[in-house]
């Protein structure tokens, strides 16, 4: 290498089958975001009960095994970093469960939620002149 | 040779930044780095992840109050901006590719546009922001869902829990805009290696190339993870029953 070059100005080669690949490889996760996303949307619109949330977040955990696998390449990954990834999830259901345990398991005469509202004030005040 | 052998070493001698690398294995470097930020990423997970148990026991007890605090909030603007997202994120992937194979014309223009994809997001965003605010959809004494002054019980909550979340995410998008421009910026004009470095020494620029890779790799990952907020959100705030 020429005296003074630096890191970012080595000169390398260009259009290898492989950079091609990846470049397509990326562009085909692409595309099955933005398909997914539309099947999202569109799904929203159809009657399907409780279906529409099952479907909303079924398409979004596709998207997001998508993005880990084809951007974040999680499965190239050592097992130790998708080991940190799944602690992360396991925590998080963790916290679901015992959310769902709590509201599940509490004496079913609980208070109705209720808008706060303003209450009239103790003293009146003075009226203006 | 160490950081503590630096420290030693004889006072004619500067210990450089590049020296301190030197031993350590690139593959070892980025290996603790990865980990170092999904151990990060998994904890941001569970930042967000008390929002989302707070927005179903809502959705769960009040469905109706959600499903009608939801049809007024913008589906277009939030779909666009979910593609704007998913293409930053392409961009981000294709940015880190063309690092690994020293592509920097790729890795500028690329990330250069993921930048311009989160700004993009932001304004359509605060636009979005704006209008709701206007149209008193802001928790508090003025709040009303259109020309309904009694909203159906839950849908202040919707609107505290949509506000909070999409304003922690704006933020997360913030910081993310600002170091992908910044990476932007260095693969433009890029650093010298530092300390006296040997230019035939292919390991010295190895370290230093490294370094350039490692930094765009851990700020792609952080968008990419800040990407995925937003498609778990998208269909909870903005597609509660939309066919009704």
């Amino acid at each position: 290498m020429k005296a003074g070059m630096t890191a970012l100005t080595k000169p390398r080669r260009n259009r290898s089958p492989q950079w091609r690949g990846t470049l397509r490889a990326i562009a085909a996760a692409w595309l099955a975001l933005v398909a997914l996303l539309l099947i999202s949307l569109g799904s929203a619109y159809l009657s399907l009960g409780s279906g529409n949330l099952w479907i909303g977040l079924g398409v979004a955990a596709v998207k997001t095994a998508i993005v880990l696998w084809a951007f974040m390449r999680i499965g190239e990954a050592q097992a130790v970093v998708r080991l940190a990834a799944a602690i992360g999830v396991f925590m998080l259901a963790i916290l679901f469960v015992l959310g769902a345990i709590d509201d599940r398991t509490r004496p079913a005469d609980r208070a109705a939620w209720s808008h706060p509202t303003q209450i009239a004030p103790l003293v009146t005040p003075p009226a203006k002149r | 040779m160490s950081v503590a052998s630096n420290a030693a070493a004889p006072s004619g001698s500067r210990p450089t930044a590049v020296a301190v690398h030197k031993d350590e294995s690139p593959q070892h470097r980025r290996d603790v780095a990865r980990l170092g930020m999904w151990v990060f990423l998994a904890s941001e997970l569970l930042f967000f992840g008390g929002l989302l148990v707070a927005y179903f026991y809502g959705r769960l007890h009040w469905p109706a109050g959600f499903a009608a605090a939801s049809r007024h909030t913008d589906v277009l603007l939030g779909t666009v901006n979910t593609a704007l997202l998913l293409t930053s994120s392409a961009f981000a992937a294709v940015a880190v590719a063309a690092c690994e194979t020293q592509r920097w014309r790729w890795v500028r223009r690329c990330l250069m546009a993921t930048a311009a994809l989160g700004l993009a997001f932001l304004a359509i965003k605060g636009f979005e922001w704006h209008a709701e605010w206007t149209e008193g959809l802001f928790p508090g004494p003025g709040f009303r869902l259109g020309a309904d002054v009694a909203p159906p019980q839950g849908a202040e909550l919707f609107f505290m829990l949509y506000f909070v979340m999409t304003g922690l995410h704006a933020l997360h998008m913030l910081i993310g805009v600002g170091v992908v421009g910044v990476m932007a910026h260095r693969a433009l004009h890029p650093p010298a290696v530092e300390g006296e470095v040997d230019p035939d020494d292919a390991d010295e620029v190895t370290s230093a190339e490294t370094g350039a890779e490692l930094r765009i790799e851990m700020t792609a990952l952080y968008w990419h993870f800040v990407d995925i907020v937003w498609v778990v959100l998208y269909p909870l705030l903005y597609l509660v029953e939309r066919h009704s």
